[in-house]
């Protein structure tokens, strides 16, 4: 499933709040980020922007995140709890 | 509902793509368990992303993760760390692995997910199972 933070080529499509403060999701955009009818999406803001995203692409994006680390010192962490001096 | 305990070295299995930590994520996204993690866990994950210049992924991760609703970060309370003084006196752990495995039984997690052998002295004394992903 496309991540979040891809790039996608759709253009700008108005919609307008409902009275009940719902947003209506064009169909178009539910075809590009390939949603289907009754998917769980989880909505937020982050600096100022709206987020949408299923739980199974926020928990891709996660392990996306930690890969980051692939090479990173993973054992100096194991080593500073081993060192830790109040040991007993 | 099932709720595991997490070390910080479950991340870094589910980050080498180790079958049983992708699969206990998987179930974890899908709702049929509770990942429970100490906010140490925080300090370790975000102090490797510092070390290896990468603070502002770490921040991204951080906000991602209290996002994800099958992830609950448990802070140190006064529990917490009562009971974690326990486990460092009676079991010998390090302090971090003392209150994560206090976080872990506090929650009444079912086990604890980890990589670290240190923690299997806490299965042999009865406390909680020690799932060893390795």
């Amino acid at each position: 499933m496309m991540a979040m933070q891809e790039k996608v080529a759709i253009k700008a499509i108005p919609v307008r709040i409902r009275e009940d403060g719902s947003v209506p999701i064009p169909k178009e955009l539910l075809e590009v980020v390939q949603w289907q009818p009754n998917d769980e999406v989880l909505v937020f803001e982050e600096d100022g922007h709206l987020v949408i995203m299923t739980r199974q692409q926020l928990a891709d994006e996660i392990v996306k995140l930690l890969q980051v680390l692939k090479d990173a010192d993973w054992d100096w962490l194991e080593r500073e709890r081993e060192d830790d001096p109040q040991r007993l | 509902m099932t709720r595991k305990g997490c070390d910080t070295s479950f991340f870094r299995a589910l980050m080498e793509g180790h079958p049983d930590a992708v699969s206990i994520w998987r179930e974890a996204t899908q709702g049929k368990l509770l990942l429970i993690v100490s906010t140490v866990t925080v300090n370790e994950l975000l102090t490797l992303y510092y070390r290896h210049g990468e603070a502002e992924t770490g921040r991204r991760i951080l906000a991602r993760l209290l996002k994800a609703s099958w992830v609950r970060f448990i802070p140190v309370s006064v529990a917490i760390a009562a009971r974690s003084a326990g486990y460092r006196h009676g079991l010998g752990l390090s302090t971090v692995d003392a209150i994560i495995l206090a976080t872990a039984v506090e929650e009444s997690c079912d086990e604890i997910l980890t990589t670290n052998r240190h923690f299997l002295v806490a299965e042999n004394q009865g406390i909680i199972k020690v799932n060893l992903l390795r």
